[in-house]
């Protein structure tokens, strides 16, 4: 019973980690460097879709959808108006995090401007008790959580395996250069996978919205356990930071059931030190030798 | 002219302008003599993140003035509250503190915040200023003679919650849930010390965390009839919200930070049944007729410290009516107060601790 329930909590937790994960390292693996601002588009869609839902009072379908174009918009416009012109001037991966951390604090602020510190519920799912399936408990809304991560997981894999843009993004991730002399444009394939990263992230922003509500700080909690995850699994590869996010989401969840709760985050470090030191590509990830 | 009468001109206009200054203010202070106040200094924090607690507590502090005043003074004198703003800065405080004793010449002194109050503390004793403040750090009465606290400790609040457990619910068997921070670990404590049943388990839960559910089955292992939860604001709600999801039934109590609105908001509908104690009954009369006073007055709800602010007002003018302005009597009459009418009810004085009747509170 304790097993199953544990198994479900870490189940939650991981699809929720891997879900800020696999967007995050979508971008990386093609534009190679650390978006942290991604939160940013996590946050924003969630208090997007708050506006839209509960100021506006539009239905809920057409919130969720506006919420989620606005998130690609949202991820493309960072890109255009600030990576972009940074890279144009030869800025090094260094100065891109560090753009992106600005982005971050400086979105986060612009969230605590304009809708304030307090947290704010979407209130579309009422409080629920759990269904209980052999002993263990899980909200409906925990069980979308994981179908959603799931079906969204198979999507992206097979779009990146399968189709011809797939196909480009891959190139442009494995040898930008080589890439190009194949005549594919780098700069259309970044603008793409911050396009579908975002989407990705405006998905992550809305369940995590409805899950556990709205607060300016969201996207940089998020981030924390999302780039964690996404470095056990290998940063540079999207089945690695997902298969990750879940370790960590399991790890955490067992791992309090035999120590204090208060070792939660602990948990986590300790694995990401261990993979640091030991496996710094990450499970997944591939040892480049050229770089 | 030469330079010897230049410098001998220029010292007898600034002595001029010196022996004018002299007398303009002593004219000004026999004239101030006919109407003579009492003069009260408040210390609160106007500005900064603790904004709102300052002119809640100055707004019901000034109510009271002008109540008492417009009732005639304390004989025949009127009071004259003057505040400084200490911008939750502990070095703004100090040099409020200055100006407020040695310029302005307050008798009597209120405040509020800890950070600011605790810095003060020597300053008042070695001036003898009786003074009420607004805080419920463990430390602020230790060593002190003229200062009083108006605001019950986590260790009444505790104390009061236990005995509701222990005595009316006659539930023994409870598990403590507490925040990592300051606040939830002292309470926590505190609530070991007095809880005369069998803890079963104390687990903390993270400050920013959003995710609870394994906690939450450990604590479901153990059986608890009643939930201590020991913590205040968002991750606090998302936890009972998870404790209801997980179908723990065991009753839940908590502090006075678990009726915030973060908490219930972040709770939505799993806050309700949630008990926990309070100071302010809006059930009595006195408060009642206190919020639309404040209501009519300010044109907004009175916060728990405009509550505190009049108290303290109220309290400094009784004493000071009863025993005029020594210090010493002040602190003498305070000291032994019983029974004071307030606005939020009858309070006593013990150990120099303004104690209010604390009831348990059901969030419906």
């Amino acid at each position: 019973m304790i097993a199953l329930q544990l198994l479900i909590n870490g189940l939650i937790a991981g699809a929720i980690y891997a879900l800020v994960a696999s967007g995050f390292a979508l971008i990386y693996s093609i534009c190679k460097f650390v978006h942290f601002a991604h939160g940013a588009t996590i946050a924003f869609s969630a208090y997007f879709l708050y506006f839209l839902f509960s100021n506006l009072g539009l239905s809920f379908g057409l919130s969720v959808v506006l919420a989620i174009v606005f998130a690609s918009l949202f991820g493309y416009g960072m890109n255009f108006f600030v990576y972009k012109q940074l890279r144009k001037r030869k800025a090094s991966s260094t100065t891109l995090l560090i753009a992106s951390f600005a982005l971050l604090i400086f979105f986060e602020s612009l969230i605590l401007l304009l809708f304030g510190a307090d947290v704010k519920t979407i209130g579309f799912i009422k409080i629920t008790k759990g269904l209980e399936f052999f002993g263990a408990i899980i909200t409906p809304l925990q069980i979308f959580i994981v179908l959603t991560s799931f079906v969204l997981f198979a999507l992206l894999f097979f779009f990146i395996k399968k189709t011809k843009i797939g196909k480009a993004m891959r190139a442009v991730a494995d040898n930008k250069e080589v890439a190009e002399v194949v005549g594919i444009s780098s700069e259309k394939i970044y603008s793409l996978a911050f396009i579908i990263g975002s989407a990705i992230a405006g998905v992550a922003g809305i369940l995590v919205g409805l899950e556990q509500n709205l607060e300016p700080m969201m996207g940089t909690n998020l981030m924390i356990k999302g780039f964690t995850g996404a470095i056990i699994g290998g940063i540079g590869s999207v089945p690695g930071a997902i298969l990750g996010s879940f370790l960590l989401g399991f790890a955490e969840n067992f791992g309090i059931w035999f120590l204090p709760s208060g070792y939660k985050d602990a948990i986590a470090f300790v694995i990401l030190f261990i993979f640091l030191l030991f496996k710094p590509q990450g499970i997944l990830g591939i040892k480049k030798k050229y770089e | 002219m030469n330079k010897t009468t230049k410098i001998i001109l220029l010292v007898i206009f600034i002595v001029i302008i010196i022996l004018a200054g002299i007398w303009y203010g002593e004219i000004k202070k026999s004239k101030e003599k006919g109407k003579e106040t009492i003069k009260i200094g408040a210390i609160l924090p106007l500005t900064g993140n603790a904004a709102k607690k300052g002119e809640y507590e100055a707004q019901g502090a000034l109510m009271a003035v002008e109540e008492i005043n417009s009732q005639g003074g304390i004989k025949g004198k009127k009071i004259e509250l003057l505040i400084e703003d200490s911008g939750t800065d502990p070095k703004k405080g100090i040099s409020a503190f200055r100006k407020l004793v040695e310029i302005d010449k307050v008798s009597c002194l209120i405040g509020g915040l800890s950070s600011v109050g605790m810095p003060l503390k020597d300053l008042i004793e070695e001036n003898k200023i009786p003074t009420i403040w607004v805080s419920a750090h463990p430390d602020f009465l230790t060593g002190t003679k003229y200062i009083f606290r108006n605001l019950p400790t986590s260790a009444q609040f505790v104390e009061a919650l236990s005995n509701f457990i222990y005595q009316e619910f006659k539930l023994s068997k409870i598990g403590i849930l507490y925040m990592n921070d300051d606040y939830g670990v002292s309470l926590k404590d505190e609530f070991e010390k007095i809880f005369p049943g069998t803890i079963l388990f104390k687990e903390q839960y993270d400050k920013d965390g959003k995710d609870f559910r394994t906690q939450i089955i450990k604590a479901k292992e153990k059986n608890p009839e009643v939930i201590f939860i020991a913590g205040y604001g968002t991750a606090t709600g998302i936890l009972i919200k998870q404790l209801r999801e997980m179908e723990v039934d065991a009753q839940l109590c908590g502090p006075i930070g678990i009726a915030q609105v973060d908490t219930k908001k972040s709770a939505g509908l799993a806050i309700k049944g949630v008990i926990y104690p309070e100071f302010i009954d809006n059930s009595k009369e006195e408060v009642k007729k206190f919020k639309e006073k404040y209501m009519a007055k300010y044109g907004q709800e009175p916060g728990v410290d405009s509550f505190l602010g009049y108290n303290s007002i109220k309290l400094l003018a009784y004493a000071i009516e009863k025993s005029g302005l020594d210090p010493d009597l002040i602190v003498d009459t305070l000291s032994n107060l019983r029974n004071f009418k307030s606005a939020s009810g009858m309070l006593n004085i013990k150990n120099k601790e303004v104690r209010y009747e604390i009831t348990i509170k059901k969030i419906e």
